[in-house]
């Protein structure tokens, strides 16, 4: 009887042994699926936020002249709006978003009330865009992601005066 | 001489045992590898956004004509005066301070911007600095 008893824990211990070894295995990769996770998380938190700002801050670096670099309104959106003229026609960039989009209609002044409001292109998702002038050479942004993260950031118009 | 081996139970203890004291060690190696990329990837975040503050800061500092103006505009922008040539601002999740100090002679502003870590258990603001930058601007 004895040895029957311990016969069976010779064949169940390597058993409970193996799922010993299976079951730290399986905790130790959820712990560091879950730690990975978090830092893939931190990173895509504010990327899209980050990329417009980014896009925003080169779009005034090369529209930077004169008076070029406003803050108005896109068919009753705000945006930034951009003038350039290019062989003696007049240019305008507007930037906004429309229905979760960051969105750049670039166009010639003249061609401007044939377009609607989503004829911009998307640039990438953004649930919300405001612009304010706090100075004359100063532009406070704010963008809201589709998480609703907010972030803002403040851009130099370092060319001032003159335009028409 | 004798040669005694161990029972197949004093076997299957010291294999227990060898099991558990391996997985510990095991454990302790991969959250020593992960704790530590986690860590990197926090430092590296609020580094980001360090960066971030200091340039919309700087930004502010340039489009400035004068100290006055510029700790004007610091002001709209959130900051608070700490005295008449420091400004600061807490930014971030966990109380990150930047501050800004300015000075001018006639021709040139300076500023100091500068971003710390925020104070531990209600201590002094650490020393530990994020990211800082100096600016002059023509005025």
């Amino acid at each position: 009887m004895n040895n029957k008893g311990a016969g069976r824990i010779n064949d169940i211990f390597p058993i409970l042994l193996f799922l010993v070894f299976t079951l730290s295995a399986l905790g130790i990769v959820l712990a560091s699926v879950r730690i990975y996770q978090q830092i893939l998380d931190h990173s895509e938190k504010s990327y899209d936020t980050e990329t417009a700002i980014s896009y925003l801050t080169e779009k005034f670096r090369s529209h930077d002249e004169n008076g070029c670099i406003d803050v108005g309104d896109y068919k009753g959106i705000k945006a930034v709006v951009m003038k350039n003229t290019v062989k003696e026609v007049p240019y305008v960039t507007y930037i906004y978003a429309y229905d979760g989009y960051l969105r750049e209609l670039y166009i010639e002044e003249a061609l401007l009330d044939g377009e609607t409001v989503d004829s911009g292109t998307k640039i990438l998702e953004m649930k919300d865009f405001d612009a304010a002038k706090v100075s004359d050479g100063l532009i406070h942004l704010v963008f809201t992601d589709k998480t609703d993260a907010v972030m803002d950031s403040y851009l130099a118009v370092k060319s001032r005066g003159g335009g028409e | 001489m004798i040669r005694r081996r161990l029972s197949s139970g004093d076997l299957m203890l010291l294999e227990l045992v060898f099991a558990i004291v391996f997985f510990c060690l095991a454990m302790a190696a991969s959250m020593s590898v992960f704790g530590t990329s986690y860590e990197m990837s926090a430092k590296a975040a609020a580094k980001d956004e360090a960066v971030r503050e200091v340039t919309s800061a700087a930004e502010i500092v340039r489009s400035s004509a004068s100290a006055e103006d510029a700790g004007e505009l610091l002001k709209k922008a959130g900051f608070t005066a700490a005295s008449s040539s420091q400004y600061e601002k807490k930014y971030g999740e966990k109380g990150e301070c930047i501050y800004v100090t300015l000075s001018s002679t006639e021709t040139l502003l300076t500023a100091a911007l500068e971003c710390r870590a925020p104070a531990g258990n209600g201590e002094e603001a650490s020393e530990s600095v994020i990211y800082s930058l100096k600016v002059d601007h023509c005025i």
